[in-house]
């Protein structure tokens, strides 16, 4: 190490890059999810499904509950019908099939805990509050409130403090506890409280919140211990469960808690994304780990031969190679592990600028146990596989021993990584797994294919004859694969991971700026502190004859399980253009997005909702939207939803000063935003949002170029008497740096020609099956020149800079 | 070789993982974002607008078997000893606390007014050594939790689980959980225990319940527990008790016992444990005859002293044997299976337990129950 200090340094900051970049995803998605959870509303906190019966009542949840204990009793007994035990006398079993056979699969029997829920909305001091009540005793924890008399929980979007009153019908109720639930406006109180509040009969219930026994519970755990948000990706536990109970009971509709949680789904996916991508780093530096100690093990050839002859055993030489290489593992994890906090909390910052709270980036166990297994672990099991191969490369000759391994390329394995992606595409029942297991299988592919390449490239300059430089160039590079081709492999995993990413978010950015431009087709949007949005488009219209303005309102609800935003206005023809229809909605018809018509099985041209139902005529792209929405007619609405309120408006035609003055005297309160500044909004959030995934790539070109640099500097040095050699013969600089500027191009432009179809591929399956899959929005793949130029011209000029570059202080290998 | 070496290396990593992932045991969000309430401090503290047990009352029986609402808190507390036909022993524990979460509750709302309900039920089965427990929580809503006197019976239940108290005829109680089922029918063989003076028991200063007990509850039915189903017959225990106050500052918990000897003796006592280790004044017990004669213990008249600890896998020191010293007359208590913890929303020890002369000779069973631990 002592004697070649800038391989040893290049080598420590390769493992630290990895371990730094394995610690940063995990830290960063660590800290995500923590905000995610603690953003849970607490009656739904412990909880897995929600249990619905249209028009059902508090009696259908008691004989829910009912059914539920009497499964529970019937599987302790044994018998099926439920009975108890016979108290006295001699024992009557109840007649009846065995256990085994006794009842149809039920989800009842998979039930943990159920708890009944009432929600609605109360106006009070000026807003609208979203009253939601469980009986919290039935619940996984109950709070204190559920001990207290007239008492609430209040979210923090209401901005109350502990303690404080509120006069809500008449009555005051204490604020118990302040809680960043996640819903806007909330209030929780104890059941009875809150269908007081909300002028509700006891019978009243808005669905059922249950916790339900998990198969994948354990691997979900673990999962999300290794990376939190990677379980997002496994089937929900309801895919398995019918949709209603057996029996005598009326029909529930059981429903993942995700399906009302759109906002923590959403977030989950983003999570699993960056997981998954974090992943591909950590496959990149885990590569670049093992190419360290071949050419690490390469460099102390010549000592290794000494020791051999002195009468060491292979083993002993093994042992002081795999502690050597442990040893510089064990110090470039401390700086990686430390590097890698840094970075996620640099992450975190970049991407959430502009919000209030920042989630904390913390360390825990698992990251460090992380850090450890790729820093140390790695290198310790790289070094070993190392040596492992250099004892089987010796005991034949070297030569014949390549040529016998240039059979082919592993095509079992190909076909086999081919054969997954193409499931992984193919089935979107595989979900994100699916779809990333393809990207993976793809990269291995297009990294296995690095030593075959250099092969090909042998034969090539054998059959070629190319001049003597680029000969020379190449000679020992194609020669000594087993040097350069986990680098070469890491350099393509890397530039078509780049690519792939760009193209996605290319496309991505093309098809949003396509939306916002649709969309945004006023020039004032006002966001209002109330609901009067109609009574002041009415005034401004007045005011303002010629403008165009245009009142919106919003309502959460449910449509089949499905949390829902229903979005209203007067859906005019221009107004339906922004969505890109082209004529006025009719009172029956609706637009729905993308990710709602996915989420309920629905295509354009059916029907729904019950009673009076709603045509999708259209579908739209909902990017960025959490939640699904369905647009209708402000009428179309009411009739629905009873009387509803607007709360935004848009407007045109209308100077900026003129509009000013107005609002000062009728809507003090209203925030304006202009045209021009909501796009710029809208794309700088974009832009925050891609940060991390953007940071994530390069970081893993960044530890390509590393090994890659480690690489070629095993060459120039393995090459040293030939070069002097070649020099003595009359070899000028300048022709020396020709031969690396060709060595460097020929390799970079190799790693290019399969990095290409795998970020090409990558960004497809981005765009076509992980979004759709992840979000409910599908986006169309573009041809952008940059996103393909960009890696394409870093990776080559990364592999000819690494060539050209020169390795100061070192004298020569090891000896 | 080569390749197991391999693999062991590999096999090495994935230890790592797997030890890394076992050692990130962060608190999860759910328990430390939001306080829970605690069953204990449900059963704890102050009562304003409540009756306070500060006098003997005159009880009336089945009317007394039924909930007193007008009081904070209340329990009938079930502790049966059983034996199967081949002599295997069983313990049956059933405790229905009942909880006024506030005074003044809405009597006409039932999700309002103010009751909340939570029961244990345990079984041990000492042949098998096992101990199982499981706890029910409820508000006090007719179609989940209450009590109810229904003409000269009184009837307690939270959903499926009941217990059913007839003037005459057997009284009867149904629990299933956890794996475990009980169906038992019993009839009182002795009149009720008044306990402390004339069923008021005081535990401090202004600190007093109502409290009667009704040893000797001729047992039979059935016992369910790790899939095996066994008829069972002997004694049970039901102590009632209710009131509005709460330990005394310096009472940390308590050890309680009810021992129902072979030759008909029926003794409950208890120490109450205080924090600086002194012994309680207000510790005291009964000493209940085969003819139903009562004597009351008062710290005087009896001692209890743990001559051996069971240590649970949280490291807390259980006193599971006891040596009672009555006048002349010297028990030992002894746990019939060490680890009879229940596992609940608050932690406690409560099972069977065997009653032993000086010579080790078999005298009776009984229930210990250890507290603030």
């Amino acid at each position: 190490m002592a004697a070649t200090p800038w391989t040893t340094l290049t080598a420590l900051l390769g493992i630290a890059l990895g371990v730094a970049s394995t610690v940063a995803v995990h830290l960063v998605s660590l800290a995500v999810s923590d905000s995610l959870q603690a953003a849970r509303p607490p009656h739904l906190r412990g909880v897995t499904h929600i249990a619905e019966l249209p028009g059902g009542g508090m009696q259908d949840y008691f004989e829910l509950r009912r059914r539920w204990r009497q499964q529970q009793r019937s599987h302790i007994l044994g018998w099926p019908d439920g009975e108890e035990l016979p108290a006295a006398g001699r024992q009557q079993v109840p007649q009846g099939p065995p256990a085994q056979e006794e009842a149809a699969p039920d989800w009842l029997r998979e039930v943990d805990f159920m708890t009944p829920v009432v929600e609605g909305r109360l106006a009070a001091e000026g807003r609208r509050l979203q009253v939601v009540g469980a009986d919290w005793l039935g619940g996984a924890a109950p709070p204190e409130v559920a001990a207290m008399r007239r008492a609430v929980m209040a979210d923090s979007s209401l901005g109350l403090g502990v303690e404080e009153v509120l006069e809500l019908r008449g009555e005051r109720w204490t604020v118990a506890r302040v809680l960043d639930a996640g819903l806007s406006n909330g209030l929780f109180a104890d059941i009875g409280n809150a269908a007081a509040l909300l002028r509700l009969s006891p019978d009243a219930l808005s669905f059922v919140a249950l916790r339900l026994q998990d198969p994948w519970a354990g691997l979900r755990t673990w999962l999300e211990r290794l990376l939190p948000g990677l379980s997002a990706g496994l089937p929900a536990a309801v895919e398995r469960l019918p949709a209603t109970a057996p029996g005598t009971l009326p029909s529930w509709r059981l429903q993942p808690v995700a399906a009302i949680l759109p906002e923590q789904q959403f977030a989950k996916a983003i999570l699993f994304n960056l997981g998954a991508l974090g992943m591909l780093a950590l496959l990149v530096a885990w590569f670049l780990i093992y190419q360290v100690c071949v050419l690490w093990l390469r460099r102390q050839e010549t000592l290794m031969l000494r020791l051999q002859a002195i009468g060491f055993s292979a083993a002993e030489l093994a042992g002081g190679f795999v502690l050597s290489t442990a040893a510089l593992g064990a110090l470039a994890t401390l700086v990686g592990i430390f590097g890698g906090h840094g970075l996620a909390a640099l992450l975190v910052r970049v991407s959430t600028a502009g919000f209030d709270a920042l989630p904390a980036v913390g360390m825990s166990a698992i990251v460090v146990a992380k850090g450890l297994v790729s820093g140390i672990g790695v290198a310790s099991a790289g070094a070993w596989l190392a040596f492992a191969k250099r004892g089987k490369a010796a005991r034949a000759n070297r030569a014949s021993s390549l040529a016998r391994r240039c059979v082919a390329p592993p095509w079992r394995g190909i076909g086999l990584g081919a054969a997954l992606a193409a499931v992984g595409i193919g089935f979107d029942e595989t979900g994100l797994y699916g779809g990333f297991a393809a990207i993976l299988a793809a990269g291995l592919i297009a990294a296995f294919l690095a030593a075959p390449l250099l092969r090909l490239l042998r034969r090539w300059l054998r059959r070629a004859s190319p001049n003597l430089l680029t000969r020379l160039a190449l000679r020992e590079a194609t020669w000594f694969e087993e040097d350069l081709s986990a680098a070469l492999g890491a350099l393509i995993l890397a530039v078509g991971a780049s690519i792939g990413v760009a193209l996605m978010v290319d496309s991505f950015e093309r098809d949003f700026a396509k939306m916002l431009a649709q969309r945004l087709g006023h020039d004032f949007f006002l966001q209002l502190p109330n609901q009067e949005g109609e009574r002041l488009a009415a005034a401004l219209r007045t005011a303002h004859p010629d403008a165009l303005v245009q009142a919106y309102g919003r309502i959460s609800t449910r449509l089949q399980g499905q949390a829902v935003e229903v979005g209203y206005t007067d859906f005019s023809a221009a107004e339906s253009a922004r969505y890109g229809y082209p004529r006025a909605l009719a009172e029956d018809e609706a637009f729905a997005s993308e990710s709602l018509l996915a989420k309920l099985g629905l295509a354009v041209g059916d029907a729904i909702g019950s009673g009076a139902t709603l045509r999708i005529v259209h579908e739209f792209s909902g990017f960025g939207e959490a939640t699904p929405r369905l647009l209708m007619n402000a009428q179309a609405a009411a009739r629905r939803f009873g009387a509803l309120g607007f709360d935004r408006i848009s407007l045109s035609g209308i100077d900026a000063a003129a509009l000013d003055r107005r609002l000062q005297d009728w809507a003090p309160g209203a925030e304006v935003l202009q045209r021009a500044a909501m796009r710029k909004t809208a794309l700088e959030i974009f832009d925050r949002t891609f940060a991390i995934t953007r940071a994530l790539t390069l970081l893993a070109l960044i530890i390509a170029v590393v090994g890659l640099y480690n690489a070629m500097t095993a060459l120039r040095l393995g090459q040293r008497a030939s070069a002097s050699l070649l020099c003595a013969l009359g070899l000028n600089p300048a022709e020396q740096r020709r031969m690396a500027l060709i060595r460097g191009g020929v390799l970079g432009g190799s790693a290019v020609v399969l990095a290409l179809p795998l970020g090409w591929f990558i960004g497809f399956t981005l765009c076509q099956a992980i979004n759709p899959r992840a979000f409910g929005w599908s986006i169309e793949l573009a041809a952008s020149l940059e996103a393909w130029a960009w890696p394409t011209l870093l990776g080559l000029a990364a592999a000819v800079a690494a060539s050209l570059m020169p390795t100061p202080g070192e004298k020569g290998p090891a000896a | 070789m080569r390749q197991f070496t391999n693999r062991c290396l590999l096999g090495l990593i994935t230890t790592a993982l797997v030890v890394g992932c076992g050692a990130d045991r962060r608190q999860s969000v759910d328990a430390a974002s939001m306080p829970s309430l605690r069953a204990a401090n449900m059963l704890s503290d102050g009562g304003q607008g409540f009756a306070e047990a500060d006098a003997p009352r005159r009880f009336q029986f089945p009317a007394d078997h039924a909930a007193h609402p007008a009081y904070r808190s209340e329990w009938w507390y079930l502790t049966y000893a059983l034996k199967n036909a081949a002599g295997d022993e069983f313990g049956v524990q059933f405790t229905l606390f009942r909880r006024a979460l506030f005074a003044a509750g809405d009597a006409a709302d039932p999700w309002r007014n103010g009751q909340a309900y939570l029961a244990h039920f345990a079984v041990t089965d000492v042949a098998s050594a096992l101990h199982r427990e499981t706890e029910r929580l409820a508000r006090g809503h007719p179609a989940l939790a209450g009590v109810r006197r229904e003409g000269r019976r009184v009837v307690a239940w939270l959903e499926d689980w009941r217990l059913l108290m007839a003037a005459d005829g057997p009284w009867t109680l149904n629990a299933a959980g956890e794996g475990m089922a009980v169906a038992l029918a019993m009839r009182p063989s002795k009149p009720p225990v008044l306990q402390g003076e004339a069923g008021l028991s005081a535990k401090g200063p202004g600190q007093a319940s109502h409290y009667y007990s009704l040893p000797r509850l001729r047992t039979s039915g059935t016992v369910q527990i790790n899939g095996q189903r066994h008829q069972v017959s002997g004694l049970g225990w039901l102590d009632r008790e209710w009131s509005t106050s709460a330990l005394s500052p310096g009472q940390i918990g308590w050890a309680w016992f009810a021992l129902m000897l072979e030759r008909g003796d029926d003794i409950m006592a208890f120490q109450l444990r205080r924090q600086d280790g002194t012994r309680d004044p207000y510790d005291h017990g009964a000493w209940t005859d085969p003819t139903g004669r009562r004597r009351t213990l008062t710290p005087a008249d009896f001692n209890l002293t743990p001559i051996h600890h069971w240590r649970d896998d949280q490291g807390v020191q259980w006193p599971t044997t006891w040596q009672l010293q009555l006048g002349e007359q010297r028990f030992t208590i002894t746990a019939s299976l060490n680890d009879q913890r229940m596992d609940t929303l608050f932690t406690y020890w409560e099972g069977l337990v065997r009653v032993s002369d000086a010579n080790g000779l078999d005298l009776g069973r009984g229930y210990m129950e250890l507290t603030g631990y």
